[in-house]
């Protein structure tokens, strides 16, 4: 008995040495992982009994079996080559990210054209327009590198277009004829969805390096907010960074890699809750930019109108933070749960 | 030690301190065996699927013995590494899958598609039609089975006399006209 326990372990080692390095948008798709690695089990016990040439399957048949297989690390990288390669980044995904490209740089330059207009109009013609392109450039290659990375990072992983899209279940119970009354599944989301992760992450950082290459200063009005207010902004702006960071790893590994997704959770929260004290930092240093300081002067009712408008908005956002960090850990404590729950409601 | 290259059956460990022959030379070793690999990448593919195509259907543990056979084990393949080239052939479209059971195995059969089958007609002509070209530079005589298969004197593609008595009269990849390749098939010449 104890044989036997021992050369199904030894093949379970196996699949489960594949299985942690196969890719992400493998994993999700819960019936391809099932096949692949009941194929490869099947292939070890045929090998095996092939081996053994008729008489019982010995642990060192097994043994055998296994190591001519090849290096699970092997294997697993096998199925990550996908997509026609095109420079670093597959023909495949090539058409997303220029579109991806596309927008982000757009849209920086039409806020950086309406700024300028208004500067325009507010200032005639003195205004700097070198630095208004300057920024859009610098802007743009941070934008244009970040995305670059990401893209190079999936193809490199395998992903296809098609495994951003929405799952082939919903699609097949959409597509059922609904002549008779049908059984309605009620729809159970997954905790964490990688196209969400991804998204989250390439917003994060774009909008970290915004605040940390202090893009403010080409917005008129708000181009001059002090050497403190500046400070505090560019610390915010690397929390962000961290933010899209850790974003960006969890989209990368396995979901249901449940202890290091709640690790990476939890270093989310801890940076969510170490960001309270600079919420109250910076509503102090909003008070210290220069107009605002002057208005203090020529209009003391109006500045303390301003101050209890910062204090208000503070409360908000310190509310958002403390219903953010509780929604958090529910979603740590109940990530298995929920995950395991919408599992369940695939294989249905 | 490294990896050597599959098909070498034995090596010399004497020799390697030696240093007297190519496989004791890292240089060496690694240009035939990145030769080898990007030579194998290819063929692999090809062969997995004209076994496929002999077979009718086939699962993978069967399909590589059926290579080794027919190769006289000159092609072996790295055994985990067929299944993801099976799923890629698959998710190009070139194969589908069905399932067996033996006992309470699974098996995951590997079928040809008909757009499969019109992909390996192409690629195993353009593949066959190289092999002849080549044959006289490597003084080896490849002799094609004429009587049996005829090729696009445009792009090569493969045609049995039953494809081309579906009234094929153009060529189904480039468009060219090819109804009189019927009569050089019946005639046993190319």
């Amino acid at each position: 008995m104890s044989e036997e326990l021992n050369q199904t372990q030894i093949v379970k080692e196996f699949l489960k040495e594949v299985k942690t390095r196969l890719p992400g948008w493998l994993k999700d798709d819960k019936k391809e992982l099932k096949d692949v690695l009941s194929e490869l089990e099947g292939h070890i016990w045929e090998k095996s009994e092939e081996i053994a040439a008729g008489e019982g399957v010995q642990l060192h048949h097994i043994q055998q079996a296994v190591h001519s297989m090849g290096n699970p690390r092997d294997i697993a990288s096998e199925y990550k080559k996908r997509g026609t390669p095109k420079l670093w980044i597959s023909k495949e995904l090539f058409p997303s990210y220029i579109k991806v490209v596309g927008i982000v740089i757009s849209v920086i330059i039409g806020l950086n054209m309406i700024a300028f207009i208004v500067d325009t109009v507010e200032n005639g013609l003195r205004t700097d327009l070198l630095s208004y392109l300057d920024g859009i450039f610098s802007s743009s290659v941070g934008v244009f590198l970040i995305v670059t990375i990401i893209f190079v990072v999936l193809s490199v992983e395998g992903y296809l277009p098609e495994n951003f899209k929405k799952s082939k279940i919903k699609t097949e119970i959409g597509s059922i004829p609904s002549e008779k009354p049908r059984m309605v599944l009620k729809q159970v989301k997954p905790p964490l969805k990688r196209g969400e992760l991804l998204a989250g992450a390439m917003i994060q950082l774009l909008i970290g390096l915004a605040m940390f290459s202090e893009v403010w200063v080409y917005i008129p009005l708000v181009e001059d907010i002090g050497v403190e207010l500046t400070l505090w902004i560019k610390i915010a702006g690397i929390y962000t960074i961290v933010g899209g960071v850790i974003n960006l790893i969890q989209s990368m590994m396995d979901l249901t890699n449940y202890l290091a997704q709640r690790v990476l959770m939890t270093l989310f929260t801890i940076k969510d809750l170490a960001f309270i004290p600079f919420i109250l930092q910076l509503s102090e240093a909003v008070l210290s930019v220069p107009a605002i300081n002057y208005i203090s002067i020529t209009d003391p009712d109006l500045f303390s109108t301003i101050v209890l408008g910062f204090k208000v908005i503070t409360g908000f956002v310190l509310f958002g933070t403390a219903v953010g960090f509780i929604s958090n850990i529910y979603k740590i404590v109940t990530l298995r749960m929920k995950y395991e729950e919408y599992l369940r409601y695939q294989e249905s | 030690m490294r990896k050597l290259i599959k098909r070498i059956k034995q090596y010399n460990l004497d020799a390697e301190k030696r240093g007297e022959y190519l496989f004791t030379r890292d240089d060496f070793r690694d240009y035939v065996e990145n030769w080898e690999s990007e030579l194998l990448r290819g063929i692999s593919t090809l062969a997995v699927l004209a076994v496929i195509e002999s077979q009718g259907k086939s699962y993978g543990y069967e399909i590589l013995n059926e290579l080794k056979v027919r190769t006289n084990n000159m092609l072996i393949l790295e055994e985990g590494s067929l299944y993801p080239t099976l799923r890629k052939l698959k998710t190009a479209g070139i194969l589908d899958t069905s399932i067996d059971y033996e006992g309470k195995r699974k098996k995951i059969n590997y079928q040809l598609t008909p757009y499969g089958q019109q992909v390996f007609n192409h690629i195993s002509g353009a593949f066959t039609k190289l092999m002849e070209s080549m044959s006289e530079m490597f003084k080896i005589n490849v002799q094609l089975q004429t009587e049996k298969f005829v090729y696009c004197p445009n792009c090569t593609m493969r045609y049995s006399e039953e494809d081309l008595e579906k009234s094929q009269r153009y060529c189904s990849a480039c468009g060219f006209y090819i109804a009189e390749l019927l009569n050089q098939l019946n005639k046993g010449g190319n």
